[in-house]
């Protein structure tokens, strides 16, 4: 197999799909006998378990159980808060807003540091305070009753869907997960065979492809409960997102720091690593520094390779691997604090007008702001999820009218309720299936608001005053929603930019100032990836889009040399000699390019005089050598690093 | 077999039986999942999450048997 016929990235259509139309008709299986059990139970609120699996409509079954599990527990956690606002704000309806405000700007600011079904679940616990409390606000000695019912409800829900999905043998989300990490490993190996051929690649490639890697961490979450063996694939999973990471980083060190006239490392490798590896003896090879280095450099792209390759194979055997690695996130904290702030203060603000309406069901209006603003903030584009709103909402009442009053017009029997619900939940469960993200977006909210808007209860009351008042109150929570989100502190792609650019520079002096380090280097070097990701997802179109890249990639590959340096110290101190490590540890606080390179120079010439072996001396010099490089080339980037000299 | 049910009160809030069962079940299948792995009870099943379904399903029954 060519070089290049091994990195040919897979076409997106030989990835496996779910069938579009069989999904939907098990979402409408699950919400017909989610609705037919919360019926026989007599539940109150037998809307929510409809409701319950609109949003539990993933197409996989361990995304589906683990957002599940994180909506249950939120919801527990939020009846709990909805019982302590309610009982000490009560009789003041000022407080109890603020309460309220307060507790759901508390829970998105959470879920600002969280990914996938657990910001989810963070917000729930927010927004089940708008649909328990706030909306018994004029009766909240039913609180608690009101709480178990929706607790009982979603139960209800997750039961049926989680059976349906069971029964009908749905996709599963590590069968998925495979696929796409076999895809983004064939385009790491593009990427390699690409930047052997031409010296270098371009960084948005680069940025592109630690997105398309470390983008999967949120799927890997869901595969500990999927499976009997979920643990095991979980932690499978991790090691191969790790490992991925860490062939870009070394794929990078062997490829941009070549020398033209240097030979190929497979000629040097007989000499060099029957004495240079780390866990051989002997002195090194009397070859010159640059040449070792290089070849040291390209053998540990050879390794990086081949534990990516031993990784995906513990996972494709569902085999938990020796040494588990953890995928840290990187979230910023100025994100998550204005999305918190916004939420709070688009409650309070979108409270006025409800409030001085003095209209009972204007309840409802406020409860469905603070559930909208409280879901805007996981979605990556706020502004977007508003947008998308303000078209659902109209189109979900628009669905549920027609349903109710020309469909089934005064129908009290449950299969006619089944069938005049199917063309509604079916097309949102299709859009949920399209590649267009706006599409798929309006199908889930459609999938949600409908039923909220239906209300199907037994007996159904068919007031059209009721559905009336419902759709104008839910029609005026999201156009407020989208007035809020486009005044109230947005969050544009520049300021995100600065954020994460100003995190790694920060991130880099403290580890060149020998800041103690709490996680692994592997690890640490993933979340770094998740920064590159996320900076590579913003404005593509952008000018200083590929310069910003280009910054990040010199501080990415920075960070990891100089962990690797840090780490390498301690075992390289019996060949390269005291007065040697102390002048590498000082000219890495400084930050100075040639002082470092002394220091390199320095190890490398007490490693060729060791008796006892240069391995450890010699990697380390490689470490050096490579942020002496760096740091030349964030100086000449003008990346401000406070080099002194 | 069956003894007499005790009820299943938390802070005064009555919990229904079946509930507490359904619980119970659940906690005695999640003490169970590692030793299905170690016995590769998913091998045996061309549908693996519907065998511990049923599993489940038994599990819940015979707590209700017996308790």
């Amino acid at each position: 197999m060519t070089a290049a016929r091994l990195g040919q990235a897979r076409p997106a259509s030989k990835v496996w799909q779910p069938g579009p139309l069989w999904f939907g008709i098990r979402i409408w299986i699950a919400m017909v006998a989610a609705l037919y059990v919360a019926f026989w139970l007599q539940l109150e609120n037998a809307s929510s378990a409809a409701v319950t699996v609109g949003i539990l409509a993933l197409p996989t079954r361990g995304q589906a159980l683990q957002k599940a599990a994180y909506r249950l527990c939120a919801t527990a956690i939020g009846v709990v808060a909805s019982i302590v606002i309610v009982g000490l704000f009560a009789q003041s309806r000022d407080l109890y807003v603020l309460a309220f405000a307060a507790w759901l700007g508390a829970c998105v600011l959470t879920a600002g540091f969280l990914d996938g079904n657990r910001a989810y679940g963070a917000v729930l616990s927010g927004y089940t305070v708008a649909v328990v409390a706030v909306q018994q606000m004029d009766q909240p000695q039913a609180v608690f009753v009101a709480g178990i019912n929706r607790g009982a409800s979603i139960v209800v829900g997750i039961a049926a869907l989680a059976l349906v999905n069971v029964v009908s043998a749905a996709p599963e989300v590590g069968d998925r997960l495979l696929a796409a990490l076999a895809v983004a490993r064939r385009n790491v190996r593009a990427l390699a065979a690409d930047a052997a051929r031409a010296g270098s690649a371009d960084p948005i490639r680069y940025g592109q492809l630690l997105r398309e890697v470390t983008a999967l961490r949120a799927d890997s979450t869901a595969l500990a409960t999927e499976t009997l063996a979920g643990r095991a694939r979980a932690a499978a999973a991790r090691s191969l997102m790790v490992a991925l990471v860490a062939e870009v980083l070394s794929i990078r060190t062997a490829t941009e720091g070549r020398l033209a006239d240097r030979p190929p490392a497979a000629s040097l490798e007989g000499d060099l690593f029957s004495d240079a590896a780390p866990d051989r003896h002997g002195p090194p090879a009397p070859q010159d520094q640059q040449g070792v280095l290089q070849a040291l450099r390209e053998h540990d792209a050879s390794r990086a390779e081949s534990r990516s390759l031993e990784a995906f194979r513990g996972l494709e055997a569902s085999r938990a691997p020796a040494d588990a690695y953890a995928t840290p996130l990187y979230r910023p904290q100025q994100a998550a604090a204005r999305n918190g702030l916004r939420a709070a203060l688009a409650t309070v603000i979108a409270s006025i007008p409800f409030v001085l309406g003095g209209w009972p069901a204007s309840s409802l209006g406020l409860s469905l702001v603070g559930v909208t603003v409280a879901l805007s903030a996981i979605n990556p584009n706020p502004a977007a999820f508003a947008a998308g709103a303000l078209v659902a909402m109209p189109l979900a009442s628009a669905c549920a009218g027609i349903t109710e009053f020309v469909v089934l017009d005064g129908a009290d029997q449950f299969a006619l309720l089944a069938i005049a619900m199917a063309p509604t939940v079916l097309a949102g469960a299709l859009m949920i299936t399209s590649r267009n993200p706006r599409v798929a977006g309006l199908g889930s909210l459609l999938l949600v608001f409908f039923p909220v808007l239906l209300g199907p209860s037994n007996p159904q009351p068919y007031d059209p005053q009721a559905y009336l008042f419902s759709t104008a109150l839910s029609i005026t929570a999201v156009v407020l929603l989208y007035v809020l989100l486009a005044i109230l502190l947005p969050t544009d792609d520049g300021r995100k930019r600065r954020w994460i650019m100003g995190s790694m520079r920060r991130e880099v002096r403290e580890l060149m100032a020998g800041k103690r380090q709490v996680r692994r280097p592997d690890e640490a070097a993933f979340r770094d990836a998740d920064r590159v990701g996320q900076l590579a997802a913003l404005g593509a179109g952008e000018a200083r889009h590929r310069e910003d890249l280009h910054e990040a990639m010199i501080l990415f590959d920075l960070a990891a040399a100089v962990r690797k340096v840090r780490a390498a110290i301690p075992s390289a101190s019996a060949q390269a000699g005291v007065a040697s490590l102390e002048a590498a540890r000082a000219a890495l606080d400084a930050g100075d390019a040639a002082a470092i390179r002394e220091a390199a120079a320095a190890v490398w010439a007490n490693a060729r005089r060791g008796e006892a072996g240069g391995g450890a001396a010699v990697v380390l010099c490689a470490g050096l050598s490579r942020v002496a490089d760096l740091v030349d080339r964030g100086q000449a980037a003008g990346i401000p690093l406070g080099v002194t000299r | 077999m069956r003894g007499a049910f005790q009820e299943l009160v938390i802070g005064g809030v009555l919990v229904a039986p079946f509930v507490a069962y359904a619980v119970a079940a659940l906690l005695v299948l999640r003490v169970v999942r590692p030793f299905l792995g170690l016995l590769r009870f998913e091998v045996a099943f061309s549908n693996p999450p519907l065998a511990v379904v049923s599993l489940y399903a038994i599990i819940l029954a015979a707590l209700m048997l017996l308790f």
